[in-house]
């Protein structure tokens, strides 16, 4: 029983499996190994995938749908000969297609596949690709992140070496940047970020756009099958131009006739707001991971629209580095796939190899804001590249006296208010009635490298609330065994041995001291647990030391009072 | 060493290489997978290694101190909803290192320094080409807005008169356009969206005509705006009012928010005899149903509320009789005129109006029998003991009320510390002995169990317990009435026994001595610093030899075993603190005086 690996595109779809020590692309019924993510409705009903639909895309524009995968997790819905599909349906039937293209290739039934899905990506259209393979018939427990599959294929295709790579994924509908740095057999993602709205169909929408400008049409006003005759038409030029200086762009089907010259520089000045947009990722993958642009080894370009001259030259410029050679910009997340999906059939040679990724957003809980009662703010409680998996808690107080339950509401994102956020989920936990902030809730997160979030809300009784997000399709004892397997990862250093015992010290030495050096002694342990809370090892260890140090010194005090008294921990507050 | 290089197995500071090689090293052993929680505090050491590395590397020959300032994305992971000010973007904030001129870097043409290769010399001019596309795009778009608005001149009829005087505006409504369309390009939240419709720049051309072509136009060309960001647009324009403001229906069309909203609406003005009217038969029939469950539920509850005002009347009657009967009773029982207070039963002496007590009818009055009960005697009694605590600064719990007959305690617990309460319960026998003489206290009472029954004239018996945690474990009752003496002994013992019993129940002693090789033996008191602590020591069975000391504090709270060895070295507090092996916490200790009853019972 194999698994593939599959990269379910904008544009094309391709599928991988991992054999004979290398990662081999699929070919489709009719040898290719690009199937374009394009389907359509046969006059007697029955559907079509790839090449052949692709053309109606001019002949039955209205019985055609492309670029679906833009519309994953919405509830768009598509009307194609007399039925209506969703985003997931239309990509299940792209996926079907690619299950049995392996079928066929690999003499095999295949059921389970790692599908590539871009880093950016939110839990919502990583929910609806799951769905969508499962209605294919495909088993899919791990999505892998498109940058990060280029990134390992091209670990394994370059032999090995230690590099800093910059994953530029310029796709049809997407743009992912991924900051990655990967040396022996390690292929860790430190940072990424994105552009869900940025693609090669914008510089096709843009390249039409200009046309029209400059032919004195108005792209608004034609109908919609010249709209898409248009763009194209655009398209097709757009990908002439990598390999030619000009290109003519003429249109004529009867109502409209024009004709224009088109050249990179041209491209370049009717897409200049889009060539912008590439900026701020890059920035922002380099703010986030630590790491200086001059450390930058190898620039990797792919997706399809990385092709494009001018996207080339603009990034090179940008990052003051050529791209490497050979990206192979349109096979490498496919390739990657099929590695992944071997380290997932535990393959002899990938033993070694280790993917460690990293959570694109931030996870967090709605808090309650003062100033402004109806908008609650954000508090964090998983920052956005965090590396994966990653359980980290977080601690509240109840605003209002004798509030008797807690409402923990999870969002998903960067905003500052919760309104321009995502919601995941709620969970209500009951607290103890009591004056404001005297009872806390913990809240912990814990997010897995499959993409499942498991939220967990303790009260100060004890009593502990549960939410485990999943896609809809998951059964009770599947995630049972999940939770499960969570249940391993809470780490708390609170509970270990040292930290327990210099808190009880702590607290015996209050009960032996009286006056000013017992209330230091109850500020000191006050800011010890702050300083545990913050689960940050080296803050803890050091704290650990100097609470060990003021104890030594106020308990010679006590037994000879000739000694002076011990010197208060003066900044303690600002080591928060 | 120290962390984070342990953990990865280095020795010490080194340069991104060694890290890397050591943490692909360490990550063998502690897969993701497998496990999660070891790879967890790798991934965090290797993280602040390399930080480390960086950091010491762009810095120049001063060694910077761990004391700085870990970087913010690790702070960043803690909750801190403490109930203050909010707080500023919940973003990373900006790094401590030294900042990255990006503009620098993306604009410049040569590299910085220390750049690893010389970039090719650009093919293309991107900053002129932008900035000849940029002109461009705007000159297409103005003609093309100059185009729509020619081409809705025709719309405007009716306000074409008001038009001459706006012809200013349309630089206002090239700008409002323009702000739509950079908050629907950049992805802009619902948020920003309201904040700029509630902004000057939105509100001064709302109503303009221009600008509401423009709009409609610009919501054709976005059909896939959020339902959020077209709500807030649809209220922005009193959508409510759909039929007030005609002209603007397209562009409630084009905003598509359900229609039944303004349906909803135009009911809310136009009084409820319509909505009534225009409700459909089901809803009509469900409204009738409430009403008459309603009216059902009002007549049940006026019909109890008859009934329960009668009954009430012949009480009254019957109590009227009984506040006039009840202080002469009493006033013959215990010697002082009494009044009636408050309602009902209750009752106060006239010389102390505020001490209420119980008295309600009961039988009938004859040689033996008072002819009510009540609880007078008990309040009195309890009174006596409050002062008695209050002036020796006692603890006086009153356990177990029965609310049958109001405040009737079931005991009465005074809390005594171990040691040197010889005193207090001295004089606290004595006033036993004073009470049960009194006059009132031979008057039938109702014991605590709310049963009537006669206290015959008694000395007043007590039970001295030993409390641990709040559980009474060791009782001794006294057998006559209230000896001093006897108490008195019974608190000497009871130290010590009180440590071997707990010292039993705990099982220290078998962990320390090992079960059956030892015997407890009782010592005098020891003090130590100032305090006095009871003296238990652990023997050898065979060998009589002193193998452990057991010290309770007198005050409770804690008892100390300390070892042979460490014996000599005990001279204060701190040092039995410090030296003792194991220690237990105690709470909640101390002696119990108890009279009439047995708590828990």
């Amino acid at each position: 029983m194999a698994i593939i690996g599959i990269d379910l595109g904008t544009t094309n779809s391709l599928a991988a499996v991992w054999r004979n020590g290398k990662s081999e692309l699929i070919p489709n019924a009719a040898g290719e190994v690009l199937t374009p993510s394009v389907v359509s409705v046969d006059g007697d009903g029955s559907v079509l995938v790839g090449r052949a639909a692709r053309d109606r895309l001019i002949s039955h524009p209205e019985r055609t749908a492309a670029r679906f995968k833009r519309f994953m997790g919405t509830d768009k819905t598509y009307a194609l000969g007399g039925r209506t599909f969703t985003p997931e349906d239309l990509s299940s039937l792209v996926l079907r297609s690619l299950r049995e293209d392996a079928e066929a290739y690999l003499g095999e039934p295949v059921d389970e596949a790692v599908v590539s899905v871009p880093a950016y990506f939110a839990e919502a259209q990583r929910a609806a690709t799951k769905r969508a393979a499962s209605l294919a018939g495909l088993k899919v427990e791990r999505l892998v992140n498109e940058p990060s599959a280029a990134a390992v294929a091209g670990h394994i295709g370059q032999g090995e070496e230690d590099k800093v790579c910059l994953v530029f994924d310029l796709g049809g509908g997407t743009l992912d940047v991924s900051l990655v740095e990967r040396f022996g057999n390690v292929v860790s993602v430190t940072a990424v970020s994105g552009d869900n709205r940025l693609g090669g169909a914008d510089f096709d929408l843009a390249a039409a756009r200009g046309f029209c400008e400059d032919c004195g049409l108005d792209f608004e006003s034609l109908a919609p099958r010249q709209r898409e005759l248009l763009i194209r038409q655009a398209e097709t030029c757009k990908m002439a131009l990598t390999n030619q200086e000009l290109v003519i762009m003429s249109v004529d089907d009867g109502t409209i006739s024009a004709a224009l010259t088109l050249s990179n520089e041209w491209l370049i000045r009717k897409c200049g707001a889009l060539f912008r947009r590439m900026a701020a990722p890059i920035q922002r993958v380099f703010l986030d991971s630590g790491v200086s642009p001059q450390e930058l080894d190898d620039l990797v370009m792919v997706g399809g629209s990385s092709h494009m001259p001018a996207v080339r030259r603009y990034i090179a410029r940008t990052l003051h580095k050529e791209p490497a050679k050979d990206s192979r910009p349109d096979t490498a997340v496919a390739l990657g796939a099929g590695i992944c999906a071997g380290m997932k059939a535990r393959a002899g040679d990938l033993r070694e190899l280790v993917l460690t990724d990293v959570c694109p957003f931030t996870l967090g809980v709605a808090r309650y804001n003062e100033s402004e009662r109806d908008r609650d703010l954000m508090s964090p409680i998983i920052e956005r590249n965090s590396v994966l998996p990653s359980s980290k808690m977080g601690v509240y107080y109840t605003v209002r006296d004798g509030q008797d339950k807690v409402d923990i509401l999870i969002y998903q994102g960067e905003n500052r208010y919760c309104a321009d956020n995502t919601l995941l989920g709620k969970l209500q936990l009951p607290v103890p009635p009591a004056p404001r902030g005297r009872q806390s809730v913990r809240v912990r997160f814990t997010y897995d490298i499959n993409g499942l979030l498991e939220v967990e809300a303790v009260n100060e009784t004890g009593r502990a609330e549960r939410l485990v997000l999943q896609n809809k399709d998951m059964t009770p004892q599947e995630a049972e065994r999940r939770l499960k397997e969570l249940a391993r990862l809470k780490l708390h250093p609170r509970e270990q041995e040292e930290y327990r015992a210099m808190t009880a010290r702590g607290e015996r030495l209050y009960a032996v001291t009286v006056g000013g050096l017992r209330e230091q002694v109850g500020a000191l342990l006050d800011w010890y647990q702050r300083v545990l809370s913050t689960q940050e090892a080296l803050k803890i260890a050091k704290a650990t030391r100097r609470l060990d140090r003021f104890f030594d010194q106020a308990e010679a005090y006590l037994g000879d009072a000739a000694l002076p008294p011990p010197e208060p921990l003066g900044d303690e507050e600002e080591d928060l | 060493m120290s962390w984070p290089w342990n953990e990865l197995g280095l020795s010490g500071p080194a340069g991104l290489p060694e890290i890397r090689k050591a943490y692909a090293e360490r990550l063998k052993a502690a897969h993701p997978e497998e496990d999660p929680e070891g790879f967890q505090r790798l991934h965090a050491a290797y993280q602040e290694a390399s930080r480390y590395a960086r950091r010491s590397a762009r810095q120049t020959a001063e060694e910077p101190a761990l004391e700085t300032e870990a970087p913010p994305e690790e702070e960043a992971a803690a909750g801190r909803d403490y109930g203050g000010p909010p707080e500023e973007e919940a973003k990373a904030p900006e790094p401590q290192d030294p900042q990255w001129d990006y503009d620098e870097l993306l604009e410049a043409e040569a590299g910085p320094a220390g750049a690893p290769e010389a970039p090719p010399a650009p093919e293309w001019d991107f900053e002129r080409l932008f900035a000849e596309g940029e002109e461009e795009a705007q000159e297409a778009r103005r003609r093309r807005l100059e185009d729509l608005r020619h081409k809705n001149w025709a719309r405007y009829a009716p306000q074409a008169r008001l038009r001459r005087e706006g012809e200013d505006a349309w630089p206002a409504v090239l700008a409002a356009v323009r702000a739509l369309e950079l908050l629907e390009r950049s992805g802009a939240p619902p948020s920003q969206w309201r904040r700029f419709l509630d902004s000057s720049v939105f509100l001064s051309v709302r109503a303009d005509m221009d600008f509401v072509f423009l709009l409609e136009d610009f919501l054709e060309q976005h059909p896939d705006l959020s339902p959020e960001i077209r709500r807030a647009v649809f209220n922005a324009y009193e959508a409510q009012n759909a039929s007030k403001y005609p002209a603007y229906k397209p562009l409630y069309r084009l905003l598509g928010v359900k229609r039944e909203d303004t349906r909803r609406a135009a009911r809310a003005k136009s009084g409820w005899r319509n909505a009534w009217r225009s409700y459909p038969p089901w809803r009509k029939a469900a409204v009738v149903v409430c009403f008459t469950i309603l009216a059902v539920f009002l007549s049940i509850g006026i019909g109890v509320n008859l009934q329960t005002a009668r009954e009430d009347r012949a009480a009254r009657r019957e109590a009227e009789h009984w506040t006039e009967t009840a202080p002469q009773w009493l006033e013959e029982d215990f010697g002082e005129p009494f009044v009636h207070a408050v309602s009902g039963d209750i009752f106060a002496p006239a010389a102390d109006p505020d001490l209420y007590f119980h008295a309600s009818p009961r039988g009938e009055r004859s040689e033996g029998w008072p002819g009510y009960q009540t609880n007078y005697p008990h309040i009195l009694v309890r009174r006596a003991l409050e002062d008695f605590a209050r002036e020796r600064e006692l603890d006086l719990d009153l356990a177990s009320y029965s609310h049958e007959i109001g405040d009737a305690p079931g005991a009465y617990l005074l809390n005594l510390p171990l040691l040197g309460a010889e005193e207090d319960v001295a004089a606290l026998g004595a006033l036993l002995e004073d009470l049960s003489r009194q006059d009132w206290y031979q008057v039938p009472l109702v014991s605590p169990q709310g049963e009537a029954e006669i206290l015959a004239r008694e000395p007043v018996k007590y039970t001295v317990f030993l409390c641990h945690r709040g559980l009474a474990f060791y009782e001794a009752p006294s057998q006559e009435g209230f000896d001093t003496e006897e108490a008195l002994g019974l608190y000497a013992q009871a130290g010590p026994a009180l440590c071997r019993y707990i010292l039993e129940q705990s099982g220290l002693a078998d962990e320390h001595l090992g079960e059956g090789t030892y015997v407890l033996q009782d010592r005098e008191p020891v003090e130590l610093g100032d305090g006095t602590f009871f003296q238990v020591h652990g023997v050898d069975k065979d060998t009589g030899e002193l193998k452990v000391q057991y010290l309770l504090a007198s005050g409770g709270g804690t008892l100390f075993c300390v070892p042979r060895e460490k014996m000599e070295g005990i001279r204060s507090v701190i040092d039995l603190y410090r030296g003792t092996p194991r220690t237990l916490e105690l709470n909640k200790l101390g002696l119990v005086m108890v009279t009439d009853q047995v708590p828990g019972e």
